[in-house]
């Protein structure tokens, strides 16, 4: 398990850690005072930008939308980075800003601008199947299908907790702030998705369709 | 670190790496390039970008404006009550003088006081009205005829 911090924009990218996963608490240079500006949001993209996209992905169930959304995000996130007060965590800010695109677009579809819906199953959006193993194939099949149940039969907010948490690493005050919750609230409506969670995999794991 | 937040960290541990194969499956496919982010964050943002609280502040404030505006005319063109109501029995006074008989048959020429035109309506009555005597009259400070005109045809004073 290797975090590498960066000059500037210390990321927990899942690049960085593999499959394995650093928890918040352990992050102790992430809660440091970096000083983040428009140079720094942009040297970090390439790390940001897919955790940023599959988030916006999981929310809206649309994959060009969520590239829309995900530019959308970080457009305004470089129109607005040099205003954040010093010591601001940069990545539950980008979230936070993705999720209120998202909330837009869904709004925007709502109302019949958007109809496009994608209806392709996660276990085509698999990029490089081919070069995987049987079994690591069979695995990224249990996972991508598991947590499209999951999402699926998760209210939205609930959602975009459980993905933060589980999915981007974000620790419980930064989803807290993200949602506008109160700590309390945050803990209960993670553990709640996470119920859902593990019904569904005892759902696959039992065979059940 | 307390012992529950440990305990949770490795009941999470499962989830979080259902999520991280899941991740890694899905790669970065449908990233928009970085430079397509940078050509739209030159470009000025849009008025419609701010949303539409600012439009929405301009029709309140214009509203609120012209409201304000009709209810300043409208208090103008009122006119003050007390002086009105002096010049409305006045005229209504001098207009009606000699053709405007009041209940009883008596006739507003048979005031010699001018004064008695601004009266107010009460003690115009009282110094027409049948059966009031003079000094009850005078009393008041009003001027009386005698015998009232208007009591001439009264029934009650040939009794």
């Amino acid at each position: 398990m290797t975090t590498l911090p960066r000059p500037h924009l210390l990321l927990t990218a899942p690049s960085d850690r593999g499959l394995a996963f650093t928890p918040p608490s352990e992050r102790g240079s992430e809660s440091a005072t970096p000083i983040y500006n428009r140079s720094a949001l942009i040297a970090g993209y390439s790390e940001l930008a897919p955790r940023v996209h599959r988030f916006v992905s999981d929310l809206l169930g649309d994959r060009t939308l969520a590239s829309d959304a995900t530019q959308e995000t970080f457009v305004r996130a470089l129109r607005k980075v040099d205003g954040l007060p010093p010591g601001t965590p940069i990545v539950p800010w980008v979230f936070g800003v993705a999720r209120r695109v998202s909330q837009e677009l869904q709004r925007a579809r709502g109302r019949g601008r958007r109809v496009m819906v994608d209806t392709e199953p996660d276990d085509e959006r698999v990029v490089d199947g081919s070069a995987r193993s049987p079994e690591a194939a069979l695995l990224d099949r249990e996972a991508l299908t598991v947590v499209a149940r999951a999402l699926d039969r998760l209210p939205e907010d609930r959602k975009a907790a459980l993905l933060l948490r589980l999915d981007h690493g974000l620790a419980y005050a930064e989803i807290a702030d993200v949602m506008g919750w109160s700590l309390a609230k945050t803990k209960v409506e993670v553990f709640r998705a996470r119920e859902v969670l593990r019904g569904c995999f005892e759902q696959w794991r039992g065979g059940e369709p | 670190m307390r012992p529950f937040d440990v305990a949770d960290e490795m009941d999470e541990s499962r989830d979080r790496e259902l999520f991280a194969r899941r991740a890694q499956a899905l790669g970065e496919a449908g990233v928009p390039p970085l430079g397509d982010i940078l050509r739209a964050a030159a470009r000025p943002e849009p008025r419609a970008a701010r949303g539409p609280s600012d439009h929405a502040w301009v029709q309140l404030l214009g509203g609120a404006g012209l409201a304000a505006a009709v209810m300043l005319g409208a208090v103008r063109s009122l006119p003050s009550a007390a002086p009105a109501h002096a010049a409305s029995v006045a005229a209504a006074v001098d207009a009606g003088a000699g053709s405007t008989e009041p209940a009883g048959g008596a006739s507003w020429s048979t005031f010699d006081d001018p004064a008695a035109c601004t009266m107010e309506p009460a003690e115009t009555e009282c110094a027409n009205s049948c059966g009031l005597s003079s000094e009850a009259c005078a009393s008041e400070g009003l001027q009386a005829a005698d015998p009232p005109l208007a009591c001439e045809n009264d029934p009650r004073l040939s009794e």
